[in-house]
């Protein structure tokens, strides 16, 4: 029987050195912020793209966004994918967690038979960790997080997974499918190919995913509201219990100790420093 | 319209012990609810939830820390947390009514921001179809919040809001997050933000069993074996910490080489900032994983720490930053910018390369050894 699976992405601003812009007040200005797709994503995508490479799935990729988000659908190909779907409509703007989670979960039901969904752990904007396990609970399918490596028996349609529980306990897991599984990112998930074929067939599938990237429109399907069977008052501004009250830039720290400033070019300067650090840790018997 | 009361708190624990961050939020919870109560001259509580195995004594623990009302579900199944069934007990016990509870829906619900608890805050608040806010770390209740939806005719204003408020963005800003219109308003709190009440045994409260009988399809995911990691690096006791920060971009690999030898060769460990940690640097996998990592991160999402002696290299020193180190001893600086802000908490500050600076330093340090052996 075929293999399904989906990962879930989101278009997030880039915060990486350099990239990220501020207002005079010392807050974000998102919309000089260029656009990348969330970092956590495209580790879950190995992880997607390891059950193309081991096990002949089917990999889909699905994102919520406005029709900008094509530059991550962009970025989802280049490391191959399927198809691509992006759900758009002005009336799935400013949605919260919840109502993203409701949102996804009727545009997976469209998609027919899914046996796996992966998610990234947290996007890097919203950075609540939230949209995966409300999309698994509204779908009603087991909920696997922080996966760290699984293995899947097609035949039974079961996964066994590994995952960090708190950051320090390794606990393996089996469900059947569907389920939907939040991969790790600390530290980053990482798919072992050991065999030569599996390292030809990711080979060959990274090569084909740069070539569509150039032609992304060729293999994404945008949806509307109005094509899913949703309750429409439970997506976007509309279908969000949270609202974001106020932004503030962080606050300036005062000044708590009378802080002596050296030249850190002059060898005199740090002579005095590395006396005084040799002299304290003395007193303190630490040297 | 739904009858809403109570301060709700999802009580984690771990091989029969409750989380520090789980009496915590008690601390936090009876505070804001005496608060409350005063200000609107009613008598709403603070209800507890524990759930897993042989948990009983736990409550009575919950009840010296604050809580009025806690409840509990005990099973072998449950004895090791689980997504499904955990979060369908909850919502179970939130929505039944009972000798104690005559109404609809809790008025707030915390959760700890740890990895467990901000999974099932997620599922539970998709099981009550109410919002969520994560990683908070000051809450306080406003009234007279005006708001309308874009479907809603009129604006509407809402009272006794709980005002959840969160470092946001990788630290950038400080975003205030409430719940209107629905309940209940609920968060997930940072480990650390709060007091605990101290113990005090003369605390009285009421325990509630509740008797969980699931439906087979909850305990769809079996766990197999679980298996004790011990990669966790603890900060929290080191006597000198050398700490770098986004000051390494330049040379990433360098400047982590140079905050390990300084560390070293003063009998210290390595931390690093939050930015840095999260930084997309491109190092050898091994330095990645032993070194730009959460679990060597200082700050108020990571490790809180107090040693004698505590270098930032490179760090500017946003207040996150700060609050996990500003109770060290002493505070020394590199920074190329002598206004950052790190300057405000440090009693040195070496203005300059850190990449010129380090290696210097490194010298002298070993030279001033020598010189004290002989």
């Amino acid at each position: 029987m075929s293999l399904n699976v989906l990962l879930l992405t989101k278009q997030v601003p880039d915060f990486s050195e350099g990239m990220v812009k501020f207002k005079p007040d010392n807050t974000l200005d998102r919309a000089s912020t260029p656009s990348t797709m969330n970092p956590n994503d495209k580790i879950a995508q190995r992880a997607a793209l390891e059950a193309k490479v081991k096990y002949g799935a089917t990999l889909r990729v699905m994102s919520m966004g406005p029709p900008e988000a094509e530059k991550t659908m962009r970025e989802a190909m280049s490391m191959y994918a399927d198809e691509l779907y992006l759900l758009s409509d002005r009336l799935m703007r400013a949605a919260d967690t919840l109502a993203t989670a409701y949102t996804l979960s009727k545009a997976i039901l469209k998609l027919g038979r899914i046996d796996l969904i992966f998610a990234g752990f947290k996007t890097q904007d919203g950075e609540t960790g939230q949209t995966g396990p409300q999309t698994a609970w509204m779908l009603g399918i087991p909920l696997i997080t922080h996966v760290v490596g699984y293995r899947l028996d097609t035949e039974r349609r079961i996964i066994r997974a590994k995952r960090l529980v708190n950051g320090k306990i390794i606990e393996a897991v089996e469900s059947p499918f569907p389920a939907l599984l939040t991969i790790e990112a600390k530290p980053p998930y990482e798919p072992e190919y050991r065999s030569a074929r599996e390292r030809l067939v990711l080979k060959k599938l990274l090569a084909e995913g740069k070539r569509r990237a150039s032609n992304v429109k060729d293999y994404l399907k945008v949806w509307s509201a109005a094509e899913l069977d949703a309750d429409l008052a439970k997506m976007g501004l509309d279908g969000s219990p949270t609202v974001v009250l106020k932004v503030e830039p962080i606050p300036q720290v005062k000044a708590e100790r009378n802080c002596k400033i050296l030249d850190g070019t002059n060898l005199e300067d740090l002579d005095q420093i590395a006396r005084f650090i040799v002299d304290r840790l003395r007193t303190n018997k630490i040297l | 319209m739904p009858t809403i009361r109570d301060i709700w708190v999802y009580l984690e624990q771990e091989e029969g012990q409750l989380l520090e961050v789980s009496l915590e939020m008690l601390g936090e919870a009876r505070r804001l609810i005496d608060d409350l109560n005063k200000r609107h001259n009613q008598d709403e509580k603070v209800v507890g939830v524990v759930l897993g195995h042989n948990v009983g004594t736990l409550c009575k623990e919950a009840i010296y820390h604050g809580v009025d009302v806690v409840y509990f579900a005990d099973d072998p199944e449950l004895e090791h947390f689980r997504l499904e069934p955990y979060t369908k007990i909850i919502g179970d016990i939130v929505r039944q009514r009972n000798e104690y509870k005559d109404y609809d829906k809790p008025r707030y619900f915390l959760f700890p921001a740890t990895n467990n608890g901000r999974d099932i805050s997620a599922t539970v608040l998709a099981e009550l179809e109410s919002g969520l806010a994560s990683d908070c770390n000051e809450l306080y209740v406003v009234d007279g919040i005006k708001y309308k939806r874009p479907s809603e005719r009129e604006i509407r204003t809402y009272g006794k809001v709980l005002a959840m408020k969160r470092p946001d963005f990788t630290g950038f800003e400080w975003s205030t997050i409430v719940c209107l219109g629905y309940s209940p308003e609920a968060c997930s709190i940072i480990p650390g933000s709060f007091k605990p009440l101290s113990r005090d045994e003369a605390r009285k409260g009421k325990i509630i069993e509740h008797k969980a009988s699931l439906d087979e399809k909850y305990y769809r995911v079996k766990i197999q074996t679980r298996e004790k990691l011990d990669t966790g690096i603890d900060l929290s006791k080191a006597k000198v910490i050398v700490s770098f920060g986004r000051g390494i971009r330049e040379n990433p690999e360098l400047g982590i080489k140079l905050s390990k030898e300084l560390a070293q060769m003063l009998n210290g460990d390595v931390g690093v900032s939050r930015g840095a940690a999260l930084a997309p640097y491109n190092v050898e996998p091994s330095v990645k994983a032993q070194y730009l990592t959460e679990a060597r991160q200082i700050g108020e999402t990571g490790q809180t720490v107090a040693p004698k002696l505590y270098l930032a290299i490179g760090i500017s020193g946003a207040i996150q930053h700060k609050k996990g180190m500003d109770k060290s001893e002493i505070i020394i600086s590199i920074n190329t910018d002598p206004h950052a802000p790190i300057s405000q908490y440090s009693d040195y500050l070496l203005k300059g390369d850190l990449f010129h600076g380090v290696p210097k330093l490194l010298e002298m340090i070993k030279k001033q050894k020598e010189n004290v052996a002989s």
